[in-house]
C-alpha cells in the first residue's frame, strides 16, 4: 500500500497451540486513526503487539516507515519507541512510585532530556488533556479516568509518529471513557499522530476515521472512506 | 452525506405534549413556540409551520390550550397562546408515566439473517455489510457530538447507544452463525 | 548514564515515599541490609580476634626441644578459679640466658610478678585476692603475650618451683605443634566462617532482589517507554544500589554502636573487647563492596531470568517448573571435592584442609539451591483440606520461589549449626582420649561451641528479620488478592493461617535437608579427620526448633501488615 506509515503484510503468531494471528495484513497512513476491532481472544491485542514491534511475528513482515522492524536490533526498536511510537494501555501502565509529573516527563529523560525541561513539557501536555491538577500526585492517588489521561499524556509527550492505545477505556465508565478518547483524538489529530485504536467497543471504535475487525485472527471487514 | 433519521426526536405523538411544556412557564405565540422548539428538540430539520399550528387547534379543541390575546401589527397570526388548568394536569400525568419500553421482537436484521442462510447466501456478508453501515452512521454521530454543544451529546449518546446495541447483536449473531445455520437447516 | 542512575534512585525513593505500606517495607529492607551488614562486620573482626589469639597462643607455647647456648626457663603452669572465670599463670624461675616469655619485657625475679591488665584491675579491687598474689608487681603483661584483653594470666618469679607439679623446661616460646592452630581447627574456623557468612549473603540477596513482580512490571514499563536493555539494567542496579547504600549506612551505624557496648561483654568463656573487634579497614571495605555486588548482582542476575520484555506490563506468563539439573551441581561439586580425599590422592593437611572447605561451602551453597525444586516438586501433588491450607499450597504451587529462598538460608544456618557442632563434639571428644591436650586448646574448643551458638543465634535472628522483610513484601506485592480474599468474606485469620503454612512447609522441608545436610557434612569431614562421629541430637533439635519458631514469629509480626491489607480499600485503584 503506498502512502503507509506503517503497514504489516501476511502476520501469523501462534502461542503454544493457541493461534492469535493467521495470515493478517494492515497498513495505517500518517495521522489516520483505525480501530482494530473483534471479540476478546479475536487476536487483536497481539496485532498490536506485532505492529509495535513489542512482539516478533512467527511469519509475515511488519515495515515501519521503510524499516521492517523484525531486521532491527533491539537498540533501535527501544529507540523507536522511545522517539516514534507512544503506548496506552488498559490500565497499569504508569509507575504507581513516579508523580504524575514525573510519570509524563519520563520518556524524555530516558531519552536524554534534562529533568527541567522534560518536566516543563510535561506540564504542558498535562494541561493539553485537561489533568494539570494531578502533577504532584502519584498515580494511585489519581481517579481511573485521571490516570488515563496521564498516560495519553506520558503517551504523546514525545511527540510520536504513531499512537498504540490497547483498549484505553476498558477500565472506565461511559463518560470518563468518552473524555479520555476525545482528548486522546483530538489531541492526536492536532499533532499529526496516528492512533492505532484496539477494542471490542463499537462505541470507542466510532472515534476512528475507519475501522478493521479482527475474528479468529484473521481480517473480516476493512472498511476504508 | 449519509443519513440516519435523528431530526424527529420527539415522536408525533408528543409535539402535543412537548408544546403543552413549553406554554407552561409562559405564555407564546405560535412562531415562538415554533423556535423554542427547534432549539430543543430538533437538530436538521425544523418543525414546520403547518404541524405547529394544527396541533395547537388540537389543543384549542381538548380545552387544554386557551387564546390569551392578539397583537396588533402585520404577520400573518399575531395570537398568543396559555396553557389552562386541563393543560398542566395533562401535562404533568403525561411527563410521570413512564414510557414502555421499546421491545423490537421483529427485526428486518434477523429476518434478513435467516433468509441468507435459508437460500445458502453467506450470511456473514450480510452482518458485515449491515456492520458496516452502522459503524458509518456511529463514526458520523460521534464526530456531530464532539462539535456540538451538549444538547447535540445527549441527543446523538441516544442514537450512538441504540447503535451500539444493534451492532453487539450483530457481533453477537455473527459468532453464532454456525449454529444457528444447523437449526434453520435442521428444520 | 547519569539520567539512568538519577531514574533508578528516584524510583527507590518513590517506593519510599508511597504508602504507609511501602515506607515500612522500604525501612525493614534497610534495617534488615543493616543487620546482616553489622553481623558480617562483627565476623570479620571475630575471624581476626580467633586467629590472632591462636597466634599468640602458639607464641607462648614453650619448645621443649634443647637448644645449645641456651638456659631453659623452668616453669610450672597454675590455674585456679575466681568467682566463676579462671585465673592461670606460670611461676617461673630462669637465669640471664633464659628464653624470654612473650609479652613481658624480663623473666621476672623472685618475688616478681607481671600481670595482664585485667588482673591488675582485679587485683587492685579486691583486697582477699592480693594476699593471695604475694609478689610485687613489676609490671603488666603486653597484649602480644595474652590470648584476649580479658584475659586475667600473670608470670611470678620464684625461687623454687613446686615439688608436686610437672615442670616445664622451655628453650623457647612460640611451638607450633603444641600451641599453634591444628589442621582440624582450622577447617572449624575456616568452616565456620563459611556458614556464618553464607546465610548471610543470601538474605542480603533475597531482600536486595525483593518486589520481584513489582519491579518487573515496572522495568516492562520502561522498555515499553523504549529504554534499552543495559538501560534498564543501569536503572535497576540504581535503584537496588539506594536501598543498599542505606542499609549499608545503617549496618555501619550498628556496628559501631553495639562496638562500643560489647567491650568487657563475657558470654562463656569468651570475652569481648572493643579493641579486638575492629576488622582492618581493608577487611571493613571488602564487606561493604561484596554487599553492594551482591545486591546489585542479585538484582541483575534476577533480571536475566525473568527477561523483562516490554510486553509484561499487559501481560503476566506463569514461570516454568523449575529445573533439577543445574540445581544439583553444587551438590555434585560438593562430593567431587571430596572425592581426592576418599581416594587418597591428597595427604598435604593444606590441600586437605582446602579441600574440606570447599565441599562444606558448596554442600551448604546446595540447601538453598535445592530447596525451592524440592519444595515445588513435594507441594504438586497436594490438595485439599482447610481452606487456609488450600489457599497456601495452591499459593506454593503457583510460586514457591520466596519463601523457599528465605527459608533456605535459615536452613543454611541450621546446617552449619548442626554439621559445626557435630565436629566440634567430636573433635572435642577425639582430644578428651589424648593425654597430651593442653588446657588452652579445651579453652579454644569450648569457645568455638560458643561462638557458633552466639554466631548462630545472631543469623537466625537475620533470617527472622529477612522473613518479616519478605512476608510484608508479599502481602505487598499480593494486596489485591488479599483484598478480594477479604472481600468475598474470607476472615483475616484464615488467610493469616495461610500465610503460616506457606511459610511453614517450606521450613519443614528446610529442617529435614538440613539436618540431613549438616550430619552429612559432619561425617564426610570427621571421616577426612579420621573422627567418629558424635552427633548431639539435642542441639539438633533446639535448633531446629528455633528455626521454626523464627519463621512463626516473623509471620506472626507480618499479621499488622495483613490486617491493613484485607482491608477493602486495597481493591480500589493500582
Amino acid at each position: 500500500m503506498t502512502g503507509a506509515l506503517l503497514a504489516a503484510v501476511e502476520l501469523h503468531k501462534s502461542f503454544g497451540s493457541t493461534r492469535a494471528l493467521a495470515g493478517v495484513s494492515f497498513s495505517i497512513a500518517a495521522g489516520e486513526v483505525v480501530a482494530v476491532m473483534g471479540p476478546s481472544g479475536s487476536g487483536k491485542s497481539t496485532l498490536l503487539h506485532c505492529l509495535s514491534g513489542i512482539l516478533a511475528p512467527d511469519e509475515g513482515t511488519v515495515t515501519y516507515d521503510g524499516h521492517e522492524l523484525g531486521r532491527l536490533p533491539d537498540a533501535q526498536r527501544s529507540l523507536l519507541r522511545r522517539t516514534d511510537f507512544g503506548f496506552v494501555f488498559q490500565f497499569g501502565q504508569l509507575v504507581p512510585e513516579l508523580t504524575c509529573l514525573e510519570n509524563v516527563a519520563l520518556p524524555l529523560r530516558l531519552a536524554g532530556a534534562k529533568r527541567k525541561i522534560a518536566e516543563l513539557a510535561a506540564v504542558e501536555w498535562l494541561e493539553r488533556l485537561g489533568v494539570a491538577d494531578t502533577a504532584r500526585k502519584r498515580p494511585p492517588d489519581t481517579s481511573g479516568g485521571q490516570s488515563q489521561r496521564v498516560a495519553v499524556a506520558r503517551a504523546l509527550v514525545t511527540g510520536p509518529k504513531v499512537l498504540f492505545a490497547d483498549e484505553p477505556t476498558g477500565a472506565l465508565d461511559s463518560l470518563s471513557g468518552e473524555r479520555v478518547l476525545k482528548a486522546m483524538t483530538d489531541v492526536a489529530r492536532a499533532s499529526g499522530t496516528a492512533i492505532v485504536l484496539v477494542t471490542h467497543e463499537s462505541r470507542v471504535a466510532a472515534y476512528a476515521d475507519r475501522e478493521v475487525v479482527v475474528r479468529d485472527g484473521r481480517i473480516r471487514v476493512s472498511e476504508w472512506q | 452525506m449519509l443519513g440516519i433519521d435523528t431530526e424527529c426526536i420527539v415522536g408525533v405523538m408528543s409535539v402535543k405534549h412537548a408544546l403543552l411544556g413549553l406554554l407552561e412557564s409562559q405564555s407564546r405565540h405560535g412562531y415562538e413556540l415554533k423556535h423554542s422548539y427547534d432549539e430543543y428538540f430538533t437538530q436538521d430539520k425544523p418543525l414546520n409551520y403547518g404541524q405547529v399550528y394544527s396541533t395547537l387547534a388540537r389543543l384549542l379543541r381538548g380545552g387544554l390550550v386557551e387564546e390569551s390575546g392578539v397583537e396588533a401589527g402585520a404577520g400573518p397570526d399575531r395570537k398568543r397562546y396559555a396553557i389552562t388548568e386541563a393543560g398542566v394536569t395533562d401535562l404533568a400525568n403525561w411527563l410521570t408515566k413512564p414510557e414502555e419500553p421499546a421491545v423490537y421482537l421483529q427485526n428486518t436484521m434477523y429476518v434478513k439473517v435467516v433468509l441468507a442462510l435459508l437460500s445458502g447466501r453467506e450470511a456473514t456478508a450480510v452482518l458485515d455489510a449491515q456492520r458496516t453501515t452502522h459503524l458509518r452512521a456511529m463514526r458520523e454521530l460521534t464526530q456531530r457530538k464532539n462539535e456540538g454543544d451538549l444538547t447535540d451529546a445527549l441527543i446523538c449518546d441516544h442514537a450512538l447507544f441504540h447503535l451500539d446495541a444493534d451492532l453487539r447483536w450483530l457481533e453477537l449473531t455473527a459468532s453464532r452463525l454456525d449454529e444457528l445455520a444447523e437449526r434453520v437447516r435442521a428444520s | 548514564m547519569n539520567a539512568d542512575m538519577a531514574i533508578g534512585i528516584r524510583l527507590a525513593v518513590g517506593r519510599g515515599m508511597g504508602s504507609r505500606l511501602a515506607v515500612v517495607r522500604f525501612v525493614l529492607v534497610v534495617l534488615d541490609i543493616g543487620l546482616c551488614v553489622a553481623v558480617l562486620l562483627f565476623a570479620a573482626a571475630a575471624i581476626d580476634t580467633i586467629g590472632s589469639s591462636s597466634d599468640r597462643e602458639a607464641a607462648r607455647a614453650p619448645v621443649l626441644d634443647k637448644r645449645a647456648g641456651v638456659t631453659p626457663l623452668s616453669l610450672v603452669n597454675i590455674s585456679s578459679a575466681y568467682r566463676g572465670s579462671s585465673i592461670s599463670g606460670r611461676q617461673v624461675r630462669g637465669g640471664p640466658l633464659s628464653p624470654v616469655p612473650p609479652g613481658v619485657p624480663a623473666i621476672p625475679g623472685p618475688g616478681e610478678v607481671f600481670v595482664s591488665p585485667e588482673l591488675a584491675r582485679l587485683l587492685d579491687s579486691d583486697p582477699a585476692l592480693r594476699a593471695r598474689f604475694g609478689g610485687t608487681r613489676a609490671g603488666l603483661i603486653e597484649p602480644s603475650g595474652l590470648v584476649d584483653a580479658g584475659e586475667l594470666y600473670f608470670y611470678e618469679g620464684v625461687d623454687r618451683l613446686p615439688d608436686d607439679r610437672d615442670i616445664t623446661t622451655a628453650y623457647a616460646f612460640g611451638d607450633e605443634r603444641r600451641g599453634g592452630t591444628t589442621p582440624a581447627e582450622m577447617i572449624l574456623v575456616s568452616g565456620v566462617a563459611v556458614v556464618l557468612l553464607a546465610p548471610l549473603l543470601v538474605f542480603i540477596a533475597c531482600v536486595g532482589r525483593l518486589g520481584g513482580v513489582e519491579r518487573d512490571q515496572r522495568l516492562a514499563t520502561l522498555r515499553l517507554l523504549g529504554a534499552t536493555a543495559p538501560q534498564v539494567r543501569r536503572i535497576a542496579a540504581a535503584e537496588s544500589l539506594a536501598g543498599a547504600v542505606a542499609g549499608l549506612a545503617v549496618g555501619v551505624a550498628m556496628f559501631f554502636a553495639v562496638h562500643r557496648r560489647v567491650d568487657g561483654l563475657q558470654v562463656g568463656n569468651f570475652r569481648f573487647s572493643a579493641a579486638d573487634f575492629v576488622p582492618p579497614w581493608w577487611r571493613f571495605a571488602l564487606v561493604l563492596l561484596i554487599v553492594l555486588v551482591l545486591v546489585v548482582g542479585a538484582v541483575l542476575l534476577g533480571m536475566r531470568s525473568t527477561v523483562v520484555e516490554p510486553l509484561s506490563v499487559t501481560r503476566d506468563s506463569g514461570a516454568p517448573m523449575r529445573r533439577l539439573r543445574w540445581r544439583l551441581l553444587p551438590a555434585a561439586s560438593g562430593v567431587a571435592f571430596l572425592l581426592p580425599i576418599a581416594l587418597d590422592l591428597v595427604h598435604e593437611n593444606k590441600d586437605v584442609t582446602m579441600l574440606v572447605s570447599c565441599a562444606i561451602a558448596s554442600a551448604l551453597v546446595a540447601i538453598p539451591v535445592l530447596l525451592p525444586w524440592l519444595v515445588e516438586r513435594a507441594v504438586a501433588p497436594l490438595t485439599g483440606g482447610l481452606p487456609s491450607w488450600q489457599l497456601a499450597v495452591r499459593r506454593l504451587q503457583v510460586d514457591s520461589g520466596t519463601p523457599s529462598r528465605v527459608v533456605g538460608g535459615i536452613a543454611v544456618v541450621l546446617a552449619a549449626a548442626v554439621g559445626g557442632q557435630t565436629i566440634i563434639t567430636s573433635v572435642a571428644g577425639l582430644h578428651a582420649g589424648t593425654p597430651d591436650l593442653s588446657e588452652l586448646q579445651a579453652h579454644r574448643l569450648s569457645g568455638y561451641t560458643d561462638g557458633l551458638y552466639l554466631l548462630s543465634a545472631f543469623t537466625l535472628l537475620a533470617a527472622g528479620a529477612s522473613l518479616l522483610v519478605l512476608v510484608v513484601q508479599q502481602l505487598g506485592e499480593r494486596r489485591r488478592a488479599v483484598a478480594a480474599l477479604s472481600a468475598i468474606g474470607v476472615p483475616w485469620q484464615v488467610i493469616g493461617r495461610s500465610l503460616l503454612w506457606q511459610n511453614l512447609i517450606p521450613i519443614g522441608f528446610g529442617v529435614l535437608v538440613a539436618n540431613l545436610a549438616g550430619a552429612g557434612l559432619a561425617v564426610a569431614t570427621l571421616h577426612v579427620l579420621g573422627a567418629p562421629a558424635v552427633f548431639d541430637w539435642r542441639f539438633a533439635g533446639a535448633v531446629s526448633i528455633g528455626a521454626v519458631l523464627t519463621v512463626c514469629f516473623a509471620t506472626v509480626l507480618g499479621i499488622p501488615v495483613l490486617r491493613a491489607s484485607a482491608r477493602l480499600d486495597a481493591l480500589r485503584s493500582e
